[in-house]
């Protein structure tokens, strides 16, 4: 089993997905600031003054942890920064299930809103897994710094 | 354990810092960038005084209001305001998912799902800018009639009300509803 996780084509393959995930995150939420900001302010988990900086910052850092897991730089640390996202996410998916709350979740900035919900809990659960197994097993195949040492 | 994994806690912060720099940066440039510090989103209520008249051309409803009340962005309705609008046959327009509506609805609301807005808008093509609309969703812990009534204000309703109650208290209080179950 350990063999089949370590598998470098089958790490390489998370890396790519993961990274893509991310990337995609990111730049729908950087284009529009304030419709994130709004989803962020729904979930009434953040003190309100806390919510815009969260909003400016948390998608550049997903853009450059998803581009850097993509080129294969630093992944273990930037796997490591992606899962502590998809944590605190999951926690706030559910917090947000137990309170009933009908909201958009945010997840993908607003465009394509969906709502959340038990379907991204469990995709999020997924991308964590993904994330563990990066931490753990690192994903050198292909990588910018394994090709420029070449 | 942590360090069993030979994690570079440096690269770490460093990545988590020129993120932060990047976006704080990048949001200081950007016309449309976002205050560091959000503001309290106002819900504004309706006045008690609020009444439904025929307007000029007497097809319409609209709603007069004080004279004083001068705002025409969305204003939050209570459930008696909402059923007395309701009696006015004001359009009530329902914000939930299309499967939530076809199972039951407010009687005579119009579906408008706020997640798939644009593929059900063209309904507001039959309803001229000037009616008065009653957006309406689960109840006080969902956001969606807020959020349809912001996107129907931009659309050129000048006359949105949230009901907040929503959908719960409507069928708490056994006021008429159109079901399929």
């Amino acid at each position: 089993m350990k063999n089949l996780l370590s598998n470098k084509y089958l790490l390489l393959l998370l890396r790519i997905l993961l990274a893509f995930v991310f990337i995609y995150a990111g730049i729908e939420k950087i284009a529009d600031p304030s419709g994130f900001s709004d989803s962020l302010d729904n979930y009434r988990i953040l003190p309100l003054f806390s919510v815009n900086i969260f909003a400016i910052i948390l998608p550049w850092i997903e853009l450059i942890a998803g581009l850097f897991l993509l080129f294969g730089i630093k992944v273990k640390e930037n796997s490591l920064i992606i899962s502590f996202c998809l944590c605190v996410f999951i926690i706030a998916i559910t917090i947000s299930l137990f309170r009933g709350l009908n909201i958009d979740c945010g997840c993908f900035g607003t465009v394509n809103g969906s709502k959340v919900g038990v379907y991204k809990l469990i995709e999020d659960f997924v991308l964590l897994l993904m994330g563990v197994l990066l931490i753990n097993f690192d994903s050198k195949f292909l990588s910018l710094k394994n090709q420029t040492e070449n | 354990m942590l360090a069993k994994l030979e994690i570079d806690f440096k690269s770490v912060f460093f990545i988590l810092l020129v993120g932060s720099a990047l976006g704080l940066l990048i949001n200081y440039l950007n016309p449309n960038g976002l205050p560091w510090i959000k503001e309290e989103r106002k819900i504004i209520w309706a006045n008690d005084s609020l009444n439904v008249t025929k307007d000029k051309t007497g097809d319409n409803l609209s709603t007069s209001k004080n004279e004083n009340d001068s705002s025409r962005e969305p204003v939050a309705i209570t459930l008696k305001q909402a059923y007395k609008l309701y009696n006015e046959k004001v359009v009530f327009v329902d914000a939930r998912d299309f499967v939530e509506y076809e199972i039951s609805h407010i009687k005579g609301a119009i579906s408008l799902p706020y997640y798939d807005f644009d593929k059900y808008k063209s309904i507001l093509d039959t309803i001229p800018l000037q009616t008065p609309l009653v957006a309406y969703c689960d109840g006080k812990e969902c956001d969606l009639s807020i959020l349809l009534s912001d996107k129907l204000y931009e659309a050129g309703y000048g006359e949105v009300y949230i009901f907040f109650g929503g959908w719960m208290d409507w069928q708490d209080k056994n006021y008429p509803v159109d079901s399929n179950e």
